[in-house]
C-alpha cells in the first residue's frame, strides 16, 4: 500500500455509481485502519450481494445451485467472527433466512439484519439494507414491508441529522400505510414524525401529531395507536415544558404498551419528567428498572448514567461521584456499544459540571462528541456540542438543572407513588 | 461481441473467466502497463484484473489511474480483498468485483461482466431509442453498436437477420431508422466520440480502433454526419448533441409510438 494514499481522501461515490452493497463498506470512511469494523463491513457486504443479485438480475434468471453456492461461500466466512460475537449469530440467521429465495422472505430479513446493525450504530450500513429491502418491497407490492423500510429510513436519516429526507420517508411511510388501512404502522410512522418534530424545536407540530394519533386510536379504539399517541404527546409535552401532561400521557403509554422495550424507552421519558418535578424516588426507580430489565445494552447503559446524573440533579455530590467510578468501573459492557457511549458521556459530562467537577465534565464531553462523530449520531452530536459550548464559555444556565416549577401535582403525586411502590411488578415482562 | 482486456496472473482465473466471458473476446495483459496500454489501443469495451497482479504495487491505485483515463470503460476487479480494499475500490470508481471464492462461479461471473458491457454505448442508444423505434429496431441498433469495434458491415447485418440487404433497407425504412449503411457510419461516430470522452485517448488512436485509415478519415465521417471538427466535441455536450442529431434521423415507428404512449 502507498505510503500516501490518495484514495482515502476522494469522496465517496453515490450510491447509484457505486457498485451493488458497496455501501455498507462506508462506515469505515475516517476509520480505515480499524480491523474490526472492515472485517465486519466485509461479511456485511458479502451477505447482502446474494440479495442485491437476485434484485437486480430477477429471481428467475440466477440458478438456484449458483445462489446457494454464493450463499455458502459467506457461511464459511463467518469463522472471522468471534464465536461469541452477536453480530456471527445475526449474520447466520440472515444467511440462513434468505435461502428460502422468496422476495418476502429476503425483504423481511434484510430488514431485520438492518436494525441490528443500526443498533451497532453503523448507519451507512443499516441504509443500505433499509434501501435494498425497499426496492425488494417496491419490486415485489410487498406494502407491509415497503411501510415498515421507510419508517426505518426516517428514524435513521433523523439520527443522522438527514431531516428532510427523514420527513420526507416518515410521510411515505405514513401514507402508504393509510392507503393499506394499516394504522398501527401508520401510528407509528406519524411517531416518528413527531420525534423528528421535536428534535427541530417544533413542538407545536410534535403535539398536533400526537393529538392526531391519538384521535385516531379512540376513534378506532385501538389500544396500541392510543399508546403511540400518548408517547407520543408525552415526549413532546415534556419537550415543551408540560410536566404533569407529560407524566399523564407517559404512564398511560406504559400501561397500554404491549412491547417491553418501547415501555422502558417511555419509562425514560417519565423519568425525565419525575426529576423535574422533584420526585427523585420515582425517577430513579425508573432508572432501576430500565438498568436491570431491558435487552439493550445501550438502554441498560444510559439508564445507569441517568441514575448517576439524578444524584448530580438532586444536589447530592458525593452520590453522583460514587455512581459514576462504578461506571466508568463498568466501562467494558458500554464503551464499545455506538448508541451508548456518547449518550454515557454526555449524561456524565453535564453531572459532573453539576457537582463543580468541570475538567472532569469538559473530558466526558469531548468523548461525547467523539464517538457522536465516529457513529455518525447527529442527534447527540448536536446535544453534546452546544453543552460544551455553554461548559467553555461558562454558560451554566444550559447545564444547570432545570429549575423546579410549581409542585407536583395530585396526579403526578400519585403516579410516582405507584412507580415507587409498585416497581418491581410495574412493568412486567411480557408472557 | 466485445471486446474484454484483463490482467489475471493466474491460470485458472483466466480459465475461469475465458469460461464466463463467451461470446466475448478476452485480450491478456501480463502487468498493470500491458492491461493501460491494451485499452489505450484496442477497442476494449471493460477490463478485469487482479488486484494484487503484481507484488509490492498497490491495485487500488492502479485502479484510480484506470479509472481517472478511461472513466467510461467499466474496470471489474478479482481476488482476494479485504473490506478496507473493497471500500478504497468503490472510491477509486470499480465498476464491481468478484471475491476469489466465486471467481470459479462461471454463472456470477458472467452476471458480473454483463452488467458491466451494459454500461456502454450500446445501452445508452437502447435507452434513448426506447419509446421511438420498436423491439425489432432497437435489436438491431444493440447488434450493431456492440460489433461496431469489429467493424461490422452491412452484410453482417442482413445476414445475422437472416434477410438480404434489401430486405433490411425495407425493414430499416419501416422501423423508422436510417439506411444499414448510413446506420452503421453514424454508430462508428458515436462510438468514437463516446470513446474520445476518455482522456486517455488520442483521435487517433480512436480512429484505428474504428477501422478508419487515418484519424482525417474519421474526422470526415464525423463532418458527413454531424458536421464540424471531433476536438470541440470532446466533451458531454458534444455527445450530447451527436446523439441529437443522430435520433433526428431516426423518426421510429409511427405505430410502435401510438401504441407506447395509448400504454
Amino acid at each position: 500500500m502507498a505510503r500516501y494514499d490518495r484514495i482515502t481522501p476522494l469522496s465517496a461515490p453515490t450510491r447509484e455509481q457505486a457498485f451493488p452493497a458497496w455501501m455498507t463498506l462506508r462506515d469505515l470512511e475516517g476509520r480505515e485502519r480499524d480491523a474490526d469494523l472492515a472485517r465486519r463491513a466485509r461479511l456485511r457486504f458479502l451477505a447482502l450481494r446474494p440479495v442485491r443479485r437476485l434484485l437486480q438480475h430477477g429471481f428467475e434468471r440466477v440458478s438456484a445451485a449458483s445462489y446457494e453456492r454464493q450463499i455458502e461461500g459467506v457461511r464459511e466466512e463467518l469463522g472471522l467472527l468471534s464465536a461469541r460475537d452477536p453480530e456471527r449469530a445475526r449474520l447466520a440467521e440472515f444467511l440462513h433466512r434468505i435461502r428460502q429465495r422468496t422476495p418476502l422472505a429476503l425483504a423481511t430479513a434484510t430488514l431485520d439484519l438492518g436494525e441490528a446493525i443500526e443498533g451497532a450504530g453503523h448507519f451507512w450500513a443499516a441504509e443500505e439494507f433499509y434501501l435494498t429491502a425497499l426496492e425488494l418491497s417496491e419490486a415485489h407490492r410487498l406494502v407491509p414491508q415497503e411501510i415498515i423500510a421507510h419508517r426505518l429510513l426516517g428514524r435513521l436519516c433523523r439520527k443522522a441529522g438527514r431531516w428532510e429526507e427523514a420527513a420526507h420517508h416518515y410521510r411515505r411511510a405514513a401514507d402508504r400505510a393509510l392507503e393499506a388501512a394499516d394504522h398501527r404502522q401508520w401510528a407509528r410512522s406519524m411517531d416518528g414524525l413527531a420525534t423528528l418534530f421535536r428534535l427541530q424545536g417544533r413542538n407545536a407540530d410534535a403535539l398536533r401529531v400526537g393529538e392526531e394519533i391519538l384521535a385516531a386510536g379512540r376513534e378506532r379504539e385501538d389500544e396500541a395507536v392510543i399508546a403511540i399517541g400518548c408517547a407520543a404527546l408525552c415526549a413532546a409535552a415534556l419537550a415543551a415544558g408540560d410536566l404533569e401532561r407529560a407524566v399523564e400521557h407517559g404512564w398511560t403509554a406504559v400501561r397500554l404498551l404491549p412491547d417491553d422495550e418501547d415501555r422502558y424507552c417511555l419509562l425514560a421519558h417519565l423519568q425525565v419528567a419525575f426529576t423535574r418535578l422533584g420526585l427523585f424516588h420515582a425517577a430513579e426507580r425508573c432508572c432501576q428498572i430500565i438498568a436491570s430489565r431491558s435487552g439493550h445494552p445501550a438502554a441498560r447503559a444510559q439508564a445507569r448514567a441517568d441514575h448517576a446524573l439524578l444524584a448530580a440533579d438532586a444536589g447530592n455530590a458525593d452520590l453522583f461521584r460514587r455512581r459514576r467510578l462504578e461506571l466508568l468501573r463498568q466501562a467494558a459492557e458500554w464503551a464499545d456499544e455506538p448508541q451508548a457511549s456518547a449518550a454515557v458521556h454526555l449524561s456524565l459530562g453535564r453531572g459532573c459540571f453539576l457537582v463543580g467537577d468541570t475538567d472532569f465534565a469538559r473530558d466526558h464531553l469531548r468523548e461525547a462528541i467523539a464517538a457522536a462523530k465516529r457513529h455518525g449520531d447527529g442527534e447527540l452530536l448536536g446535544r453534546a456540542e452546544e453543552l460544551l459550548t455553554a461548559l467553555e464559555q461558562a454558560a451554566t444556565e444550559a447545564l444547570s438543572p432545570q429549575p423546579h416549577p410549581a409542585p407536583p401535582g395530585p396526579l403526578a403525586r400519585r403516579i410516582a407513588a405507584e412507580v415507587e411502590s409498585i416497581a418491581e411488578t410495574l412493568v412486567p415482562a411480557t408472557a | 461481441m466485445a471486446l474484454i482486456a484483463a490482467l489475471l496472473p493466474q491460470k485458472a482465473d483466466r480459465d475461469s473467466l475465458g469460461e464466463a466471458a463467451d461470446p466475448h473476446q478476452v485480450l491478456w495483459a501480463e502487468s498493470w502497463r500491458d492491461l493501460f496500454r491494451l485499452v489505450r489501443n484496442a477497442p476494449v469495451t471493460a477490463a478485469v484484473a487482479d488486484l494484487h497482479a503484481e507484488a509490492r504495487k498497490d491495485g487500488g491505485l492502479r485502479v484510480l489511474r484506470f479509472t481517472q483515463r478511461f472513466p467510461l470503460t467499466p474496470i471489474v476487479l478479482w481476488g482476494e480483498m479485504d473490506g478496507r480494499e473493497i471500500f478504497r475500490l468503490g472510491k477509486a470508481g470499480a465498476a464491481d468485483v468478484i471475491v476469489s471464492r466465486d471467481a470459479d462461479d462461471r454463472e456470477l461471473v458472467a452476471e458480473v461482466l454483463h452488467a458491466a458491457l451494459e454500461r456502454g454505448l450500446a445501452q445508452l442508444l437502447d435507452t434513448r431509442l426506447r419509446g421511438r423505434v420498436g423491439d425489432e429496431g432497437r435489436e438491431l441498433v444493440r447488434f450493431a453498436s456492440d460489433r461496431i469495434a469489429q467493424q461490422v458491415q452491412v452484410p453482417d447485418l442482413a445476414a445475422a437477420a437472416g434477410v438480404s440487404v434489401s430486405t433490411l433497407e425495407r425493414r430499416c425504412q419501416r422501423w423508422g431508422l436510417p439506411m444499414p449503411g448510413r446506420l452503421l457510419l453514424w454508430l462508428r461516430v458515436l462510438w468514437g466520440l463516446h470513446r474520445l470522452l476518455e482522456p486517455g485517448r488520442s483521435v487517433e488512436s480512436v480512429a484505428s480502433q474504428l477501422g478508419y485509415s487515418s484519424g482525417a478519415a474519421f474526422r470526415r465521417a464525423i463532418k458527413a454526419t454531424i458536421g464540424g471538427r471531433p476536438s470541440p466535441l470532446r466533451n458531454p455536450r458534444g455527445l450530447e448533441r451527436a446523439l441529437e442529431r443522430f435520433l433526428s434521423e431516426c423518426p421510429g415507428d409511427g405505430a410502435y409510438q401510438r401504441l407506447s404512449t395509448s400504454g
